[in-house]
């Protein structure tokens, strides 16, 4: 009977050893980019220890890069520290002490997320509302094309406040009441206080760049 | 195995009850490391749980990309289900006064035409084209077959004939609550079964009444 127990216990704790010493299979690589990830763009990381403090800063010597689909590159300096799922109509906005520079907004449809970026630093993020499958967004670099705080569409006999237009056929970012399974017309809605504070950030002229579903999980 | 302990755990007192042999509960308490040891490591191969350098590693590398950090915050994809447009429209602008314009009057309606052959330009468009395979030979049925699995007959069978009206088969819906009927049946058997456990209850105790058991 004795030998019967040690043997269980040889046997438990040669189990328990092998599982500690499991030889790992992902290796990291050197910055990774892009995303690792799989067919719907979810990461499969789990971040069980989320770091404190309103940002995630990067070092100097190695910010990662954002590509656009004109092949060209924003780097990155910090992005804002969110590692809950945002809710439908909610956004994040936080520019505290970070400096002026180039604004550039990204729009990642497949996410159904919007991030604003100033001199590399990501001040603001929001769920937004993208175009209907047969009224589809249109994906690119967009120079902001004209700003209108209380604009009333004429084609569609809407409010769009805080109006951001983008293409001259009619797609703007603007305000607008963020649910869930709610489409647009090929418009970006984003809500409206969040449409308050990056109407007042953004200028004439800066570049919204807007990525498909395939675009934003890195693969394109 | 006898026990040489004078102390009295309930544990034991439990293993004296069970007759001993069948359920050896040192044993069985052995048994937990070992099943809590494959737990863990069936967690380790699903990716739910890591450790140590690994998951030192994966979350430098999801930090290192803002991607990922974005996936994390991201509500997701959007469903495939229908969507909520609010707005009407658009609204046409342009072409307003063309569209509302009446269509105009169909000259080939007066003509010379059999009356049998009417019917069958009745369905062609008003502005008098008539597509050469509908004027000449063998006439298709003008309008796509509404029902699905079957097809329209090649040739026109004939001016004054009706399109033959089959009822479309619907396949039948299964509800995930059970008709009345069917709760009516399993009433029913229920109740039949506890019956017949009743009457054999009241034979076994009626046999333990007179002493043959």
């Amino acid at each position: 009977m004795r030998s019967y127990i040690r043997a269980f216990i040889v046997i438990a704790v040669g189990c328990v050893v092998v599982a500690l010493f499991r030889p790992t299979q992902e290796e990291p690589a050197a910055p990774i980019l892009p995303a690792q990830a799989d067919a719907h763009g979810a990461q499969t990381t789990l971040i069980r220890v989320p770091p404190s403090g309103p940002r995630i800063w990067y070092g100097a010597d190695h910010y990662p890069r954002l590509s656009l689909p004109d092949g060209q590159q924003e780097v990155v300096r910090s992005v804002l520290n969110i590692t809950k799922p945002m809710t439908f109509g909610s956004f994040v906005w936080n520019d505290d002490g970070i400096p002026d520079g180039p604004l550039w907004v990204r729009v990642d449809l497949g996410k159904q997320l919007l991030s604003v970026f100033r001199g590399g630093h990501e001040i603001g993020s929001a769920v937004i509302l993208y175009g209907a499958t047969h009224k589809q967004t249109p994906t690119g670099n967009f120079p902001i094309l004209e700003k209108q705080r209380d604009y009333h569409s004429r084609t569609y006999d809407a409010p769009m406040p805080f109006m951001l237009r983008l293409t001259n056929d009619g797609v703007a970012i603007h305000g607008s009441n963020v649910r869930e399974d709610w489409a647009t017309h090929g418009c970006i809605g984003v809500p409206l206080d969040f449409a308050r504070l990056l109407f007042s950030a953004a200028k004439k002229g800066d570049l919204v760049v807007i990525l498909g579903a395939e675009q934003g999980a890195g693969k394109a | 195995m006898t026990t040489s302990s004078g102390r009295k755990s309930s544990l034991r007192q439990l293993r004296k009850t069970t007759a001993g042999r069948w359920v050896n509960w040192k044993r069985a308490f052995l048994l937990a490391p070992l099943l809590a040891s494959l737990l863990f490591i069936s967690l380790v191969e699903r990716g739910d749980v890591a450790f140590g350098e690994t998951a030192r590693a994966m979350i430098v590398a999801a930090l290192q990309d803002p991607l990922s950090l974005f996936a994390e915050r991201s509500p997701g994809e959007r469903g495939t289900g229908p969507l909520k447009m609010t707005k009407t429209g658009p609204h046409e602008r342009v072409l307003s006064t063309v569209r509302d314009r009446a269509p105009p009057a169909d000259d080939l309606a007066d003509a010379a035409i059999p009356a049998t052959d009417a019917a069958i330009f009745d369905t062609f468009p008003t502005d008098g084209i008539i597509p050469a395979d509908r004027a000449f030979g063998a006439i298709p049925w003008p309008v796509s077959f509404p029902y699905p699995g079957l097809d329209w007959p090649d040739t026109f069978p004939g001016p004054g004939t009706q399109p033959p009206t089959v009822p479309p088969t619907v396949p039948p819906v299964v509800s995930p609550v059970p008709e009345p009927a069917t709760w009516l049946l399993m009433l029913a058997g229920l109740l039949s079964v506890g019956f017949g456990m009743r009457q054999r209850g009241e034979q076994a105790m009626g046999r333990v009444l007179k002493g043959r058991m």
